[in-house]
């Protein structure tokens, strides 16, 4: 399948975006582990992988943001955000679409669920698995029955090993675990059904969901190994492995289209606009007219002089297609309407029937 | 190797079968992709089916901000990712067929993929499998010459600019070209939009 994805010369302003956000990852995690002393032994391997996932999702994000249709759609976000009254459509539309993600439940409701749960899940995960990655957090014994948080080298209390505080700690990924598990098998299922389907089943579709559920299972089957001292070590580095592959791969897949979806706020804030371009032919309300001139702009960069017919409305576009055949055909359906003129016909246009079979 | 779809309104006697059939294609989850519209509904019953061209080089896709359209390496312009769709109607805007079909509450484009599931694999589009008339004929383009006094056409002058289309047009012998100027073609007025709308 080819697309229109970002031009080469973005990419280079995307390296430089990339090489910038990952040197302020490497330098926060420095400074957030107190120079690494905070920082797993265990956990190095994730660190690794999550800071050549940043570099990588950074350069994917910056490329395809500065792509020009994108760009459109990312400024309007982003102006909307420094005006405080078009700031909260932004704010109701990301907690509409991207928290509730509605929009699914237009399309499926089942499916709506499966995907909450396993972006929910995700999301989750990596809230509590990376900054107990990058060193800062991390819990100190206090006592035989009490653990410390300590967060950025600054302890935030304490609480006791058989209360909620504790169970909530030492479930949440679990917990986590479990949603992303229960999304990604409704997904590998709904797309293993449809396997009849051209290109339902291709690999790029479902090794990444395959990945997710392999280190959903094997996060869940780390704590239930923890007492078989034979089995532990392989599970876990199976997890690692797993989890590294995802990270690094993550902004190659289908995945990736989590750093999409923020552009539907911006097409949020454009459809907010009060004015409104009409159908040149029928008066029908066509789009807004920052749209309409956008997209006549993208059109012309690419040497398309779709200008005139721009103005009109789709069902007025489709009808100007068949009146131009049926012109063509010498058909009048509306003496007072058509255009006549001996320019608009083939001078050896035969007359116009209906249905003629040859 | 996947087929080319003629269309030839002036054959189209608005049963509706197209669209049902449409609907029915495993891919398209019960909704049609075809549009049947009047051309002159206060004057004339003439109907026309709509399906996608396929463009060579499609307007829908250049405009997509989240490159959501994909191509078929054998030019089948496919309907949006819904992965990656966000719904902002940049190709209904852009296409100069006026196909997509943008539901905005799902923030999705559909549009005619010409039965991919189906036509990828040998058979016909559900459109042109039903079709009575012959508006929607799939084959090659030795097949429909043998049945037709008219030519298929797929390209088209939209103002300043010529769309070469995979899908093709039914023309008379004689012409080159389809064009399409915006002030030339029929438009509609008031009281044929009110009756249009009250119809539907």
């Amino acid at each position: 399948m080819s697309g229109y994805g970002a031009e080469p010369a973005l990419h280079r302003v995307a390296l430089r975006d990339a090489t910038l956000a990952t040197a302020l990852v490497v330098a926060a995690v420095w400074a957030g582990s107190r120079a690494g002393r905070d920082l797993d032994p265990a956990l190095l391997g994730y660190l690794g992988a999550t800071i050549v996932a940043t570099f990588a999702l950074t350069w994917r994000v910056s490329a395809f943001w500065r792509r020009l249709p994108s760009a459109f759609y990312g400024r309007a976000l982003l102006t909307a955000l420094r005006d405080p009254w078009r700031a909260r459509t932004v704010f109701h539309a990301a907690a509409i679409d991207l928290g509730t993600q509605r929009f699914i439940a237009a399309r499926s409701r089942t499916r709506w669920l499966a995907h909450l749960a396993l972006s929910l899940g995700t999301l989750t995960s990596f809230a509590i698995t990376v900054p107990l990655v990058f060193g800062w957090i991390h819990f100190a014994a206090d006592g035989q029955d009490h653990y410390r948080p300590v967060v950025l080298g600054i302890v935030l209390g304490r609480f006791a090993l058989d209360g909620g505080a504790a169970w909530l700690a030492f479930h949440a990924l679990a917990l986590a675990g479990g949603a992303v598990a229960f999304g990604a098998t409704y997904f590998l299922t709904a797309r293993l059904r449809r396997r009849a389907l051209p290109g339902v089943t291709d690999p790029g579709h479902v090794l990444p969901l395959a990945l997710l559920l392999f280190v959903a299972l094997s996060g869940l089957a780390l704590p239930a190994s923890r007492n078989h001292a034979e089995l532990f070590p392989a599970v876990s580095l199976l997890h690692e492995a797993a989890v590294v592959v995802l990270l690094v791969g993550l902004p190659f897949s289908k995945l990736a289209h989590v750093l999409i979806r923020p552009l539907q706020l911006g097409a949020r804030v454009v459809r907010a606009s009060t004015e409104w371009s009409a159908c040149g032919m029928c008066g029908a309300r066509l789009a807004p007219s920052v749209q309409v001139a956008a997209v006549q702009a993208l059109l012309a960069a690419r040497g398309a002089r779709l200008a005139g017919h721009l103005q009109q409305c789709p069902p007025c576009r489709r009808r100007s297609t068949a009146a131009a055949q049926a012109r063509l055909l010498g058909a009048r359906f509306h003496p007072d309407l058509v255009d006549t003129s001996p320019q608009a016909r083939v001078p050896d246009a035969r007359p116009y029937t209906f249905g003629k079979v040859a | 190797m996947i087929g080319t779809l003629f269309v030839d309104p002036s054959r189209c006697i608005g049963c509706t079968a197209c669209v049902e059939a449409c609907s029915e294609c495993p891919g398209h989850g019960g909704e049609s992709m075809i549009h049947l519209d009047w051309l002159e509904r206060a004057s004339s019953v003439q109907t026309a089916p709509t399906v996608c061209m396929h463009c060579t080089e499609p307007a829908c896709a250049a405009v997509c901000p989240a490159d959501a359209i994909k191509i078929d390496p054998e030019g089948i312009v496919l309907s949006a990712l819904a992965e990656r769709c966000i719904g902002c109607g940049n190709c209904a805007l852009a296409c100069p067929f006026g196909v997509p079909i943008i539901h905005e509450a799902q923030a999705l484009m559909r549009k005619c993929d010409l039965c991919y599931d189906r036509t990828s694999v040998g058979r016909k589009p559900m459109c042109a499998t039903v079709c009575p008339s012959g508006a929607l004929f799939y084959g090659t383009q030795e097949e429909v010459a043998d049945l037709r006094r008219s030519r298929p056409q797929s390209h088209f002058v939209f103002g300043g600019e010529t769309v070469h289309t995979r899908n093709h047009l039914m023309v008379p012998l004689s012409v080159g070209t389809v064009t399409l100027e915006p002030d030339a073609t029929v438009s509609r007025s008031t009281a044929e939009q009110q009756l249009e709308e009250a119809l539907c």
